[in-house]
């Protein structure tokens, strides 16, 4: 009861803010009011407080002092204010754990993916867990998953975004910043198109070594510039777990099995097997199934594919930014550029190229030069004695 | 893209009595003898665990270093610079590789606290596959691939027996030769001789006269995927999976075979294979078998009547 009162008091303190005289109020200050009121009220009831004072014509401030919003559930606001709390926690632990990693030399796929975080190469986002989950995923139709802030918006390099609070049980749901994920045991997220990471909660709680595994994870995504077919998207989650969060790495590299009728070196199976049968990545078993009536093996193309890699091999495999760099460089060249480079005019693609290369370290370079996918991409887009060149340096 | 957590690795003693698994900072070891299910709560998250041989011991790896779980409720934790990327724990032995600017350490410790061995030993650029202790004989061995790209799966196979000195660990014996085409490895076996194994056979390789480790004589045994042996090395077990076209499935088996004549004594259909798994025989040739799966549990069979039966299922906690 006394919490219910205090809240109570809150809430009314909150609208008395909003209520004082424009005059002795900064622009800033009444706005910080307005975020005040929206936090404990919630977005919906304050917008259409401000819906009524907009149709009457009135200053919003007057009208919104006749307002009579239901009780707040102190609960709630307990459990909201928490949870704010702790994504500030969560953030800022995620913080001090990138400066870490950046800062070691033990790791150095961690060091490259704390680098990449650090320099905005992704938008690296903490998503944590909203006070609200179950219900919140209830009335969005995501019915035992689970409900995630703060994305688009939030990204750890900007100042912390939280969400609305739901107030009263007639109001809307504000989703706004809200990620859902209908499997709630996923910790960490990719988004290609727009160079996302995300990594939940569940990964910070987990400690900081798993938190890097994810990060790593998450970061070859974003580096390894695959297709979004099945199999540029199966590749993709290979390559992300031999090399990133590395669960299967106890499972040996060397050692054959026999599955299915097809010979794998057992870690890759272990990471085949465990999309083949996990729901998350559903489109492998799909795509595996459908050729599985073609009795003439040589042409089940997705199944060959597949069984074939069986190593990670990526034009990223550290998630190096300086990789990234020379890559896009690359890719932003082509055969024109080269041709029309000179001493005396150099072209600025071709100048790019070969400030992208000198910043590559000597692991960057093997990288690369182990890369035949890398390659392809240096024959398609350079050539003559650009390409000599870079080459040449590669071997150094 | 994403990502979620796998579950994870279950290890069984050697002697099949105890199973353990290690979850975010919750160790799981459950006895299948007197029906125990202890946690324990670690100081640091876990990434790796190895049980000695009966099962009293548990070596716990994690974010802030490695830490020893005896029977009773003893823990005792040993910081490192980086997170240990493999344990192995054996009587008063305990083992970790360790890694220090993109080369591996073998550490060692001994005894209930963990007093440090002196020195290291550099494995180099090691991707390890496996790495079994020898307590009493105060050996390690370990195996993987070698070379610049062998965490991508490129390299030179290659096994080193370790031996833990007073003076510091040294490499005794690097089996680079002998055990070319090896797909793993099974040790201690009995006179503590290392048992390297292909698909179809297994060397045992034992010290010879001179101190050069030498092969001893050869067993041909089918289907050798992933092998253990038991605690007196006498005995091997070892995994191996058929496809049945019909029905697109693998059928999941386990093979017994007594070491001294190559006798294979049992052949037992796997009745479930989660995400990973755990094999044990004792030195009775009796079947222990642990695998985990989603959503995450852990479920244990044991050999009755030439089946394997659940003995044992517990609910992992999320960590």
């Amino acid at each position: 009861m006394r919490d219910l009162e205090s809240a109570q008091v809150r809430d009314e303190a909150a609208l008395r803010s909003v209520e004082t005289p424009a005059a002795a109020q900064s622009a800033d200050a009444e706005a910080a009011a307005l975020l005040e009121l929206q936090r404990t009220v919630g977005n919906a009831a304050l917008t259409r407080r401000l819906q009524v004072a907009r149709d009457l014509g009135s200053p919003g401030r007057r009208l919104l002092s006749r307002y009579h919003h239901p009780p707040a559930d102190a609960h709630d606001i307990a459990a909201f204010d928490a949870t704010r709390h702790r994504h500030d926690a969560n953030r800022a632990k995620v913080q001090g754990w990138l400066d870490d990693g950046a800062a070691q030399n033990h790791d150095r796929m961690l060091r490259n993916s704390c680098q990449w975080a650090k320099a905005g190469r992704s938008k690296i986002y903490v998503l944590t867990k909203t006070h609200d989950s179950t219900a919140r995923c209830a009335a969005a139709h995501h019915a035992g998953g689970a409900a995630w802030f703060s994305y688009p918006a939030g990204e750890l390099s900007a100042a912390a975004v939280y969400y609305a609070r739901h107030a009263a049980a007639a109001d809307p749901w504000d989703n706004t910043n809200i990620n859902f994920w209908d499997d709630p045991s996923v910790d960490g997220f990719n988004d290609s198109t727009t160079r996302v990471v995300a990594l939940m909660e569940t990964a910070v709680a987990r400690g900081s070594a798993y938190f890097y595994r994810v990060l790593k994870h998450e970061t070859q995504h974003a580096a390894d510039l695959h297709d979004t077919t099945d199999l540029g998207r199966y590749k993709s989650e290979f390559r992300a777990y031999w090399l990133g969060s590395g669960e299967f790495n106890s499972v040996s590299a060397t050692a054959q099995v026999h599955h299915l009728g097809w010979t794998w070196n057992a870690r890759q199976w272990a990471i085949f097997d465990d999309m083949y049968n996990d729901t998350t990545y559903g489109y492998v078993k799909t795509a595996w199934d459908a050729e599985n009536g073609e009795h003439d093996r040589t042409k089940r193309a997705f199944q060959n594919d597949v069984v074939n890699f069986k190593r990670p091999e990526s034009v990223n495999p550290e998630n190096s930014i300086r990789v990234d760099d020379f890559q896009q460089a690359v890719q932003a060249a082509s055969h024109a550029d080269c041709t029309a480079d000179s001493a005396a005019h150099p072209n600025a693609k071709v100048t790019a190229v070969r400030t992208a290369l000198a910043a590559l370290d000597a692991n960057d370079r093997a990288d690369v030069k182990a890369s035949t996918d890398f390659d392809a991409m240096l024959t398609a887009h350079l050539t003559g004695t650009v390409l000599t060149d870079v080459r040449t340096a590669l071997a150094r | 893209m994403t990502h979620r957590p796998v579950p994870p690795l279950p290890v069984l003693s050697r002697d099949g009595s105890v199973v353990a698994v290690a979850t975010g900072h919750t160790l799981v070891r459950a006895s299948l003898v007197g029906g125990r299910r202890p946690l324990l709560e670690l100081p640091h998250a876990a990434s790796a665990v190895a049980l000695s041989a009966d099962g009293s011991r548990a070596l716990v790896a994690g974010d802030l270093g490695v830490s020893l779980a005896l029977a009773g409720s003893g823990l005792r934790t040993i910081e490192l610079s980086a997170p240990a990327t493999r344990v192995a724990i054996d009587g008063d032995l305990a083992v970790a590789l360790v890694p220090e600017d993109g080369r591996l350490q073998l550490r060692a410790w001994w005894g209930d606290e963990l007093e440090p061995a002196a020195g290291s030993v550099d494995l180099g650029q090691l991707a390890p596959d496996g790495m079994l202790a020898d307590g009493p004989r105060r050996r390690v061995l370990t195996s993987g691939l070698r070379g610049p790209r062998a965490r991508m799966g490129e390299g030179d196979p290659t096994a080193a027996l370790v031996e833990i000195g007073g003076d510091g660990p040294r490499v005794a014996w690097s089996g680079d030769g002998e055990t070319e085409g090896a797909a793993g490895f099974v040790f201690p076996l009995a006179g503590g001789a290392v048992g390297a194994y292909s698909s179809t056979q297994l060397t045992v390789l034992a010290p010879g006269e001179g101190g050069g480790w030498q092969r001893v004589r050869s067993l041909e045994l089918a289907g050798l995927e992933a092998a253990v042996a038991s605690s007196d090395g006498s005995r091997i077990g070892w995994s191996f999976s058929v496809y049945d076209e019909a029905s697109s499935q693998d059928v999941g088996y386990i093979g017994v075979a007594q070491l001294e004549n190559g006798a294979v004594e049992q052949t037992l259909a796997v009745p479930l294979s989660g995400t990973f798994s755990a094999l044990a025989v004792d030195d009775g040739g009796a079947v222990t078998f642990a695998t985990t799966g989603r959503p995450d549990r852990l479920v244990v069979f044991a050999a009755e009547a030439g089946v394997l039966v659940p003995r044992l299922e517990i609910e992992i906690p999320s960590g």
